[in-house]
Order: structure tokens, then C-alpha cells, then sequence
């Protein structure tokens, strides 16, 4: 996390101290017209009361501190929080009404490019204390978010002057896709027999399968003990199990095709070309979401684009890791055309290709399931979080599945959807 | 949380202070009885059990409603602007106050009850007031201080409860994020301000300068309406003050106690035909001043005679009052007057009001005394009135001539002078006794009585007065008594003053209060000699002037002790007051400050009256002031501008008429320049300015390409030496607008 650098200070008059400071004037000429004593001391408590304004904020701005705390990522339809280490360092004198808000980033990667403007709010804050204050954003767009500059302010204690404090603490972070809850027969035409006895790992676990034997050790239980193999060998010995891998699965999706190449029918379809692709990788976020929740390895390959393609893991860092790629895509970089893909053809995962338009069988492997996103509301039940775009039907009314597949064991998977999904 | 809960309570509070300060301040009890009871309800009404507001349509056509009679009230009472206003403030904060309050309803009744005690003290500046004002200050600044939470609480909560999308479970936190002890630390901030603010209040109420610009909009000070006027106004003076606010205290040594005393104050001969009475030409008087601590004599030998007045005023006026002739003047630090010679009576010419002065008087002058007063023989002045009278109405000089034939006096003046004198004593004494008769009736209050207007036969209110609705307060009993005089060719003029009867047994004083306020007349009985004739019938003055002894008058010495320090230290606090204390204080510069100040008022005064331009010289003076102002802040911006662009542009070495024109046309430049530093990103001063548009061109792709537009007009300017057409100026004038606009200016600064 990078500290806050720049700083600048500045009084700002706005409406309410205009109008203040136009009665003061009134209250002025009033008093030297008439000559009464009372309109006098009036005049003096309100000039005296635009000084203490001033100098009250003026002090309690000078003793705050301020640095974002941004998260790692965010996501589409769910909030972003970011929240605000707010400390006053005066001794003696409480801030109050503070309030905090991001100043607009120009150029790509501007956090306004991707939110709305949200503000945080800090009520009170006492000598020597420091609170988190909270601002929530809520992200319409996947990608990179970058802050630049944070503005605490206040009118405290009239509302007349407004007193602010600008910092300069560059940050950034990415907004994963949105995540749509996808259909269960997407996992199970690439991991038909279930998870269970799916894939034996060389390495010892804790499975059901026999692996070999070895000594007896301390603090082994008795279920380990081959009991038959001792009697022979007239020592202890144990079974060892074979460690259950979880299937794996390669999500590639296909972004060689340039944007302005891709096929809408302006008749038929409401989307654009670029909505298509954001489609695609929303559609491909979902599914990696879902395989991680059903414990499958995943993989992910973004062919056309110069993002790397990473390797099938488990865990919350790989699929952080997995969700970002996908969030720091840059559909306005060049393509780089369909290459061949590494780290895909090499590994023993079932892949599943996405496109955005239409079905591209030279991408993946032949047995690889492949999707379009034109289908996006036939492949989704529900968004997880807001859409704030058009959201898929929320009830799974239409039970059809797609027909972009191309190998045999995607046929047959099509064959057999409409009978599950009706039973 | 508690303290926002209270907010609500507290602002209903503040509202009805501010409507109990106005109706103080107004003296208008229907006001603090309507007003006060329905704002009290309110609360109830609209945040009781039941909790109804009133609808905002049904809010919009009250107002509309309010709005209509204002205009109605305000045609109704020309003079009377302040009250109408007050009533319409209140009527407005009522209806807002029965509607359904947001943060802006309440930061719009917080105003709305500032506006209210803001024309509260315009109005009044007595105790009781006061006392309301500072308990409002109080209770308002802790308000203000809620408020200013509540409302940003309030706006974003809203904010933050509206951005959530429907249909979203989670919703964030909407609590506020406060630190430890919020209600102990707020109480202590106020009370900071509160005694910052007091101490700052208290030092820029002493040092304001006084005396400078009064009444430069025409009004009369508040400060020295004592129910007592230099000038007579029948038709918009319909009410005569019950105020028992202490006006002087006097203690008379000479005479015998507790006897009826009439302070004269101004003597009024002229008369405009409009119900106005106003003083006759000035040209009689003449300058005195006097040097304590002996008393100035103003011309008869006052030694061992007359009688001794001294005055405690506790509403410093300019007329120096006396119950008789006045022959000597005497105050504790050295003061200039003016005394007229043809009223015989005394001026305050400084700016500074008098609280103590001595006046010794003579109450049976001899025709030398009279002599050394007047220096010479004065003439009769009634002609005027005369004539004014008769072409008004000619009813009023056969009515005196009646009441004179039907007492066997002459209709006319005797040619005999003795006989004249004797003929005008008895003559004014039945016409006094006219006046005094059942047929006319005393009222204070005369805004039922309808005085003036086209169904009456005469629109002048003295002759409404005496033919039509014979009612009347002391000022139309002395007018139409002078009237009736000097139609008859009676030498008359209207005295005002202060009638003194309440005499303190234990302080041995007499107490002067507003409602003494009296006019009275006198007329010329010899050729020294005016004598006071007074019409006001003898049983209301003495029911009206003397001392009450209700239950209520009886503690009102404890009330009356406070408003007199109050009278005396705070509205009485004046150019001298401030003086002494600067001279007290003994700080140089501030004494230097208020002479240049006091100078300036004199030089000013020497101008308007050079070249006689009243009281809107004062207002020209001030436009001249303020033209120069604008000027010189002008000449100084353009001579800064121009130093930035000889140092940006570093055109020092460059020749005159070159260097002119490159300041002339350049300023387009400097004006790119301040945008792209605005939007953070500077002009290094090494880096020349084609590579400077370069890299904005490259960096900033929003402004880039209009920089580089610019930098080519510049580059032709400053060292191609080509002369910018008009046209290049104007599209360089566009271009920065254009980049302005690019790069989001205004919306930053608006942030």
C-alpha cells in the first residue's frame, strides 16, 4: 500500500456562505444606519462566528490523517468497500461531520469509468483517536480501478465555510466479473461420474484405494495396521491409501476474434459486440466460481489476449489469482490471434471453451465442451450479486441447452440435459 | 443515537424562542399568544402519536395565501414595514413548521427563526429582548452544531440507502461512525466557540467605529426613539408609546417636590399641511461650549436663582431638555452646543450623546433676562401656519373666530399692543378650554380611527381632528390648538418634551419614562414671552403621566434597575464611551484608527455640506469610494498578470514595443498554462514549450491535442514576432475555454 504524498488545503465558500456572509453585510449597514447597540453586538457575533468556522475547521482539518485502505479486488454486483484510516492527532480538539470522497481519475483505469461516486462519513472523531470511516461503491464494470487522490472535508460548525484537505495516495485494484450461478450440467458434462474415485493422485492420502505398505510408526491408528501382513511378517505394518485428486478443469476462453469482427444480428440481439465479450468472461468467471465451489482444479487460458495461462490449482489464492486475470483483460489491446495453447494441451483436464460469438472448433480440445455466450440465459439460472446490466431470468424456466458443442462426449451430454433438467 | 434524536426537539424549541423574541420585540401580545401556542402544538401535531403533517400542497397554498396578505398587510401599514414582516416570517415558520421536516426544512426554519430575531432587534433593543436574543444565541449555536450532524447523517444515509440496488439482501451499515464521548466532546466545542465567539463578538462591538454612516438610509435611530421626537407626525404617529421604559432620571433642586414638570424638548413652528410639524430655519443659533467644571451661562445672571436641573439620561438624545427658560448649561468633561436663540432652547452639535448634564433654569424670567437670552426683539412667526391653515381648510379660522366671539373677544387682533397681548392669553385660554371640553376624547391607540382618506371632507388630520373624528392623542390636542391659534392670529407653536410627575421618594428623583412623551403648546404672550398652554385635558394627563402603583409596578424597580445599567452600558455605549475606553486602554494605534475614522466622518460632512448633497451625498461619496475600489483592484490584477507573464514567458529582455505587444496578446498562454498546473500537471519551467505540448500530447490525450494548437498561436507570437490577428485571438480565447471544459476545471473546483 502506497502512503498518502501531496497535500493541499483550501477554504472553499459555497451557497450557504454567500448567503451568510450577504446578511452579515445587511446586518452591518443596518446596525451604521441606525446606530442601536444591539445590531452591533449581532454584527459582531456573526462576523466572530465566521472566524471561529474557520478556525475551528481550519485547526481540526490540519490535525487530521488520512489513508485509503482499499481491498484486494471487488466484484461486480456485490459492494466495494473501501474504507478510510482516519486519525486526529490534536491533542485536544474532536473532529466532527467528516467527510471523505474520492476525486475523479481521468484516463483508463479511472475509478469513475467503473462506479458510481460513493462517500464516507465520519461523525465524530475524538482527540487522539482514529476510526475507519466506510465509503460503498458499487462496481458496474469489470476491470482495473485506480484512486488517486482522497478529499476529506467539512463545513463544521455553521455550514458556512467549507474547509478541505486533499491527499494524494495512488492506488489500484481490480473488479472480478460478475458471477452468475450456472447450470449443474455444465460440471457434470465435464465430470459425468462425480467426484468420488474420479482421479487417483500418485501420492499417499487419505482415500479408499491401496497404495502400498510401510512400518508401523507411533501414532498410527489400528485401522491402518494390516493386521494379516503382520501376522506374517511378525511386525507391525501399515496400509498406506492413495490421496483423492479432485477432477480438473481448463476454462479457456476465446478472445481471438477482434471486436468489431464479431457477428450481432442488430435485428435479433440487444447486446453489442463488446457486451458479447464481457459476456463470455462473466460466463467464464461463473463457471470457474461454481467448479471451485464443487472442488474441481482449475485452469484458465485467455487465448488472443497476452495474459498467461495458469496452471490447474486449488485454493482461494489461485482462484483470486484465476478471477484477476480475467479482470485485468483489456479488450481494446490488439489480438494476438489463436496461438497454441501450452499449458493446456499438455495437462489431463477436462476443458470447456467459451466463445463470444460463435462456436470456434480449432480452439481446445476435440472432447472439449464448448459455449457461446449468445446463450448466456440458457448456460445461468441467476446473477449471484446485482447485475446492473440485464440480468438472466431468475427462475430456470428454460431448460433447453445449448447446441454449441462438437465432440461425441458433448453430444451426448446434450442428449441427455433436457432429461435431467426436466426430471 | 441520542443526540440526533434531540435535534428535532431542540429546533422546535429554537423556532418558538425565536417567535417569543419577535413578539417581545414587536410588543404585540397576540402575536406571542397566537404564534407561541401554535408552534407549541406543532410538535405534538407532527411528532406526537398520531404524527401528521401538513401535505406540501396544502403547505404551497398557505404560503401562496401568507404571501397575498402580506402584500394586503403592507398596503395597509406603509409605515410600518417591520411588523408586517415579522408577522409574515411567522406565518411562514407556523406553516413550516406543520410540514414533514427534512434536513432542508430544518436548516430553512433555522433561518427563517434567525430572520426573526434579526428584525426582532431592528425593532427593539430593550432588556427584555436582549435576554431572549442571548438565550437564543445559546440555545441556537448548540442547534446549529446538530444540525450541521444531523443533516450530513441524514443526507448519507439517504444517499447511501438509495444507491443500494433493489433487490439486494445485504444492505451496508447506515449507523454513524462515531469516536468515544461524542455528546461530552460536542458540549465542549460549543462551549469553545461560545467563549471564542463572545470574546471576538465583545471586542468587535467595542471597537467598531460608531457615528459613521447614521442614517444614511433616512431611518431614526433606534437607539433614541424615546416615545419623544424632535418632529410631529399625526398620520403616521397613531399610536403613542406605553413604554415604561426609563428614559432619564432628574433631580431638580429649587422648586418644590412632586410638582408637574414639562421638559421642553423641541419647539416645532413649522407646519406642511400633511400632519407634519417640524422645527423652523436654523439660522438663530449659534455655537457655545462649555468648560468644566463651571456651569456656561447663556446670557442672564443665573447666580443664586432659578432652579437646578440634572440629568441621568439613560436614552442619550440630542435635545438638551430644560422645564423652564434655560440660563446656564454645565457638563463633567468640556462639550459643544448649539442654543437657539428664537425657541430658547439647547442643541447637542457633537456626534457623541450626553449622559449627565446640568441645566439651571429660570422659571419667572424678567424682561432682562429675556433681553440677555434673546439679544434682540424676535418676531411673531405664525404667518406661515397661517397660511398653511388657510389654504387647507378655511373652517378652522371661523371655528376660532366663533369660539372667540361666544367668550365676548375680539375675532381679531387688537391694533393696540398691550391690549394684543392680554387678547392673546385669554383668546388661546378659551381655545384651550374648547379643546379640553367633553366633545373631543383622549386616546392613545388610534389605529381603529380612520384619519385620513377619501370619504373624509379635509385629508389634513388636524382638521379630521377637530371637525370629524375628535379623537385624538396630546399631539393632535397641541396641533389643533396651535391651529386654532394662529388662524385667529394668535403667535402659537407645538412644544414637544417629556412630562415629569413619578417622583422617587428615595432616590429623590424624578423618573422619566418613554410614555411621558408630551406635546404641548406655547403661545407669545408678550414679545419675550411664550407661554405654555397645554390642551390635553388635565384628568387623562395626570391618569396617563403619573406614577402607577399596580402590584406589578411595585417589583417593577428590580426590572427597571437592570434595564437602566443595560440602557446606560450597552445602548448607551457611544463615540465618546468608545473613546474613553480606547484612551482608558491605551492602545495607540486603535486611538489612531478611530481618529482617522472620526476625521474621515468630518472631512465627509465638509464635502456634503460644500456641496449640498444631503443625506444621499453620503451615498454618492460611498459609490465614488467603491468605484475607486474596483479600479485600483483592477489596475492591480492586470499589473500582476502582466509581471507572471513577463517571468513565465521570460519576456524581460525583450524590447518595449515588442515586449507590449507579446503581454497584450499572450496572456492566452499563461492562461493554458494555469489550467494544466490546476489539473497537475505543471509547465517545468526547463522545459521548453514545444516539448512541453509534446508530452501533453502523449500524457494527457484530453487536452493534449488543444495544448499543442495553442503552443503553435505562441510559438508564432513570441518568436515567429508575427502580430496575432483578431480572429487567432479569439479562437486562442476558445481553445482555452475548449481545454478548460476538457479537463474538467469546473467540475474540480466544484468539488
Amino acid at each position: 500500500m502506497n502512503g498518502p504524498a501531496a497535500l493541499l488545503r483550501r477554504y472553499h465558500l459555497h451557497a450557504p456562505g454567500f448567503v451568510y456572509g450577504a446578511m452579515t453585510i445587511l446586518v452591518g449597514l443596518a446596525a451604521v444606519n441606525r446606530q442601536n447597540n444591539l445590531l452591533f453586538w449581532i454584527l459582531g457575533m456573526m462576523l466572530s462566528a465566521l472566524l471561529m468556522s474557520g478556525l475551528v475547521s481550519g485547526i481540526m482539518m490540519q490535525s487530521l490523517r488520512v489513508r485509503r485502505l482499499v481491498a484486494g479486488h471487488g466484484l461486480v454486483g456485490e459492494p466495494l468497500r473501501v474504507r478510510y484510516w482516519v486519525t486526529n492527532r490534536s491533542r485536544f480538539l474532536p473532529a466532527f461531520a467528516l467527510h471523505i470522497e474520492e476525486l475523479p481519475v481521468d484516463g483508463p483505469g479511472g475509478w469513475t469509468r467503473l462506479m458510481r461516486p460513493a462517500r464516507a462519513w465520519v461523525m465524530h472523531l475524538g482527540p487522539r483517536e482514529t476510526v475507519h470511516g466506510e465509503a460503498v461503491f458499487w462496481p458496474t464494470q469489470r476491470g482495473e480501478v485506480r484512486f488517486d487522490r482522497v478529499r476529506i472535508w467539512t463545513t463544521f460548525p455553521f455550514g458556512i465555510i467549507r474547509k478541505s484537505k486533499t491527499i494524494s495516495q495512488p492506488q489500484h485494484t481490480l473488479i472480478h466479473p460478475l458471477l452468475y450461478e450456472v447450470r449443474r450440467e455444465i460440471l457434470r458434462s465435464v465430470a459425468p461420474q462425480g467426484l468420488a474415485g474420479s482421479r487417483v493422485s500418485r501420492r499417499t492420502g487419505t482415500g479408499d484405494d491401496y497404495y502400498g505398505m510401510r512400518d508401523f510408526r507411533p501414532g498410527d491408528t489400528m485401522r491402518h495396521i494390516a493386521w494379516k501382513r503382520s501376522a506374517c511378517l511378525d511386525e507391525l505394518v501399515c496400509l498406506e491409501r492413495t490421496m483423492p485428486t479432485p477432477p480438473r478443469l481448463r476454462v479457456i476462453v476465446n478472445l481471438t476474434t477482434p471486436t468489431h469482427r464479431l457477428r450481432v444480428d442488430a435485428r435479433r440481439e440487444t447486446y453489442s459486440p463488446r457486451q458479447l465479450e464481457e459476456r463470455a468472461i462473466s460466463l467464464a468467471a461463473s463457471i470457474i466460481h461454481a467448479a471451485d465451489l464443487a472442488g474441481f482444479e482449475i485452469g484458465l487460458s485467455l487465448p488472443g489476449t497476452d495474459r498467461p495461462a495458469i496452471l490447474t490449482r486449488r485454493g482461494h489464492w489461485h482462484r483470486a489469482r484465476v478471477m484477476s486475470s480475467m479482470a485485468a483483460i483489456d479488450l481494446d489491446a490488439p489480438r494476438t490471434g489463436s496461438g497454441p495453447l501450452p499449458t493446456s494441451y499438455g495437462e489431463r483436464a477436462a476443458q470447456i471453451v467459451i466463445h463470444p460469438d460463435r462456436v470456434d472448433p480449432s480452439i481446445g480440445r476435440e472432447d472439449a465442451l464448448h459455449l457461446s455466450a449468445r446463450h448466456m440465459s440458457r448456460l445461468t439460472v441467476r446473477s449471484i450479486g446485482w447485475d446492473p446490466g440485464t440480468a438472466p431470468p431468475e427462475s430456470p424456466e428454460s431448460p433447453e441447452f445449448p447446441e454449441s458443442t462438437k465432440s461425441t462426449k458433448s453430444r451426448e451430454t446434450r442428449d441427455a440435459a433436457p432429461a435431467e433438467t426436466a426430471a | 443515537m441520542r443526540l440526533l434524536r434531540v435535534f428535532p426537539i431542540l429546533a422546535n424549541a429554537v423556532v418558538l424562542l425565536s417567535i417569543v423574541g419577535v413578539s417581545i420585540a414587536t410588543g404585540s401580545i397576540g402575536l406571542l399568544l397566537v404564534g407561541g401556542v401554535l408552534a407549541a402544538l406543532s410538535w405534538y401535531v407532527t411528532e406526537g402519536p398520531r404524527g401528521r403533517s401538513l401535505p406540501d400542497w396544502t403547505a404551497n397554498i398557505l404560503i401562496v395565501a401568507a404571501s397575498l396578505n402580506v402584500i394586503v398587510d403592507l398596503a395597509q401599514h406603509t409605515d410600518d414595514v417591520l411588523a408586517v414582516l415579522s408577522r409574515f416570517v411567522v406565518l411562514l415558520t407556523l406553516i413550516k413548521l406543520y410540514q414533514h421536516k427534512s434536513p432542508r426544512d430544518y436548516a430553512q426554519l433555522l433561518g427563517l427563526s434567525m430572520l426573526l430575531m434579526l428584525v426582532g432587534s431592528i425593532q427593539s433593543n430593550n432588556l427584555l429582548f436582549a435576554v431572549t436574543l442571548m438565550l437564543y444565541t445559546v440555545l441556537g449555536l448548540y442547534v446549529l452544531l446538530l444540525f450541521q450532524l444531523y443533516a450530513a447523517h441524514e443526507r448519507n444515509r439517504s444517499a447511501r440507502r438509495d444507491a443500494i440496488p433493489a433487490g439486494y439482501r445485504l444492505a451496508p451499515s447506515l449507523q454513524p461512525i462515531v469516536g468515544r464521548r461524542t455528546a461530552y466532546h460536542l458540549r465542549a466545542l460549543m462551549i469553545f466557540i461560545a467563549a471564542g465567539g463572545l470574546a471576538a463578538s465583545a471586542g468587535l462591538f467595542l471597537l467598531f467605529p460608531r457615528n459613521i454612516g447614521e442614517g444614511l438610509i433616512g431611518t431614526q435611530s433606534i437607539g433614541r426613539r424615546t416615545g419623544y421626537t424632535d418632529e410631529v407626525n399625526l398620520i403616521s404617529g397613531t399610536r403613542i408609546t406605553g413604554s415604561r421604559r426609563v428614559v432619564m432620571n432628574l433631580r431638580v433642586t429649587g422648586t418644590a417636590p412632586r410638582q408637574l414638570l414639562r421638559l421642553r424638548g423641541a419647539v416645532l413652528g413649522r407646519y406642511d399641511g400633511n400632519g407634519r410639524w417640524s422645527r423652523s430655519a436654523v439660522h438663530h443659533q449659534h455655537s457655545i461650549a462649555t468648560d468644566p467644571p463651571a456651569l456656561l451661562s447663556l446670557g442672564p445672571d443665573h447666580a443664586g436663582r432659578g432652579i437646578t436641573q440634572e440629568f441621568e439620561m439613560l436614552a442619550p438624545s440630542r435635545t438638551i431638555f430644560s422645564t423652564a427658560v434655560p440660563a446656564a448649561i454645565g457638563t463633567s468633561e468640556r462639550h459643544r452646543f448649539r442654543f437657539d436663540r428664537r425657541t430658547l432652547t439647547i442643541l447637542d452639535a457633537e456626534a457623541a450623546r450626553l449622559n449627565h448634564y446640568t441645566v439651571t433654569a429660570l422659571p419667572e424670567p424678567t424682561t432682562a433676562d429675556l433681553h440677555a437670552l434673546l439679544g434682540r426683539t424676535p418676531d411673531s412667526s405664525g404667518a406661515l401656519i397661517v397660511k398653511q391653515f388657510d389654504l387647507i381648510d378655511p373652517r378652522v379660522r371661523r371655528l376660532a373666530q366663533d369660539l372667540l366671539a361666544s367668550a365676548d373677544l375680539d375675532d381679531r387682533p387688537p391694533p393696540d399692543e398691550q391690549r394684543r397681548w392680554a387678547w392673546n392669553r385669554a383668546g388661546a385660554a378659551e381655545l384651550s378650554r374648547y379643546l379640553q371640553s367633553a366633545r373631543f376624547r383622549y386616546e392613545t391607540d388610534l389605529r381603529d380611527v380612520r384619519l385620513t382618506g377619501p370619504g373624509g371632507s379635509s385629508r389634513d388630520p388636524t382638521v379630521q381632528f377637530l371637525f370629524e373624528t375628535r379623537i385624538g392623542h396630546c399631539e393632535y390636542f397641541a396641533s389643533a390648538l396651535a391651529a386654532l391659534c394662529n388662524t385667529a392670529g394668535i403667535p402659537a407653536r407645538l412644544v414637544t418634551g417629556y412630562v415629569a410627575l413619578e417622583y422617587d421618594e428615595r432616590s429623590g428623583v424624578y423618573v422619566v419614562r418613554e410614555s411621558n412623551a408630551h406635546a404641548w403648546v406655547e403661545v407669545q404672550t408678550s414679545p419675550y414671552r411664550w407661554e405654555t398652554f397645554d390642551p390635553t385635558p388635565p384628568g387623562t394627563l395626570h391618569n396617563i403621566h403619573g406614577a402607577r402603583n399596580t402590584r406589578s409596578d411595585r417589583w417593577r424597580w428590580v426590572f427597571d434597575r437592570w434595564e437602566s445599567k443595560w440602557s446606560n452600558h450597552f445602548v448607551g455605549f457611544d463615540h465618546r464611551a468608545q473613546r474613553r475606553l480606547l484612551a482608558s486602554a491605551d492602545l495607540g494605534w486603535l486611538q489612531r484608527l478611530d481618529d482617522a475614522l472620526y476625521a474621515t466622518r468630518q472631512w465627509m460632512d465638509r464635502v456634503n455640506r460644500a456641496f449640498y448633497l444631503g443625506p444621499a451625498g453620503y451615498i454618492w461619496m460611498g459609490l465614488v469610494a467603491g468605484a475607486i475600489v474596483i479600479a485600483a483592484i483592477a489596475v492591480w490584477t492586470r499589473l500582476r498578470r502582466a509581471a507572471r507573464l513577463r517571468t513565465t514567458l521570460t519576456l524581460q529582455h525583450v524590447g518595449g514595443a515588442a515586449q507590449h505587444r507579446m503581454l497584450r496578446q499572450l496572456g492566452f498562454y499563461l492562461d493554458m498554462l494555469t489550467v494544466f498546473e490546476d489539473a497537475g500537471v505543471p509547465k517545468p519551467r526547463w522545459q521548453p514549450p514545444l516539448e512541453y505540448a509534446d508530452m501533453l500530447d502523449r500524457e494527457h490525450p484530453r487536452g493534449g491535442s488543444i495544448a499543442r494548437q495553442l503552443t503553435g498561436l505562441f510559438y508564432a507570437a513570441r518568436y515567429g514576432r508575427r502580430n496575432l490577428s483578431p480572429d487567432e485571438l479569439a479562437r486562442a480565447d476558445t481553445l482555452v475555454q475548449q481545454l478548460r471544459s476538457a479537463l474538467g476545471q469546473e467540475k474540480i473546483d466544484r468539488d
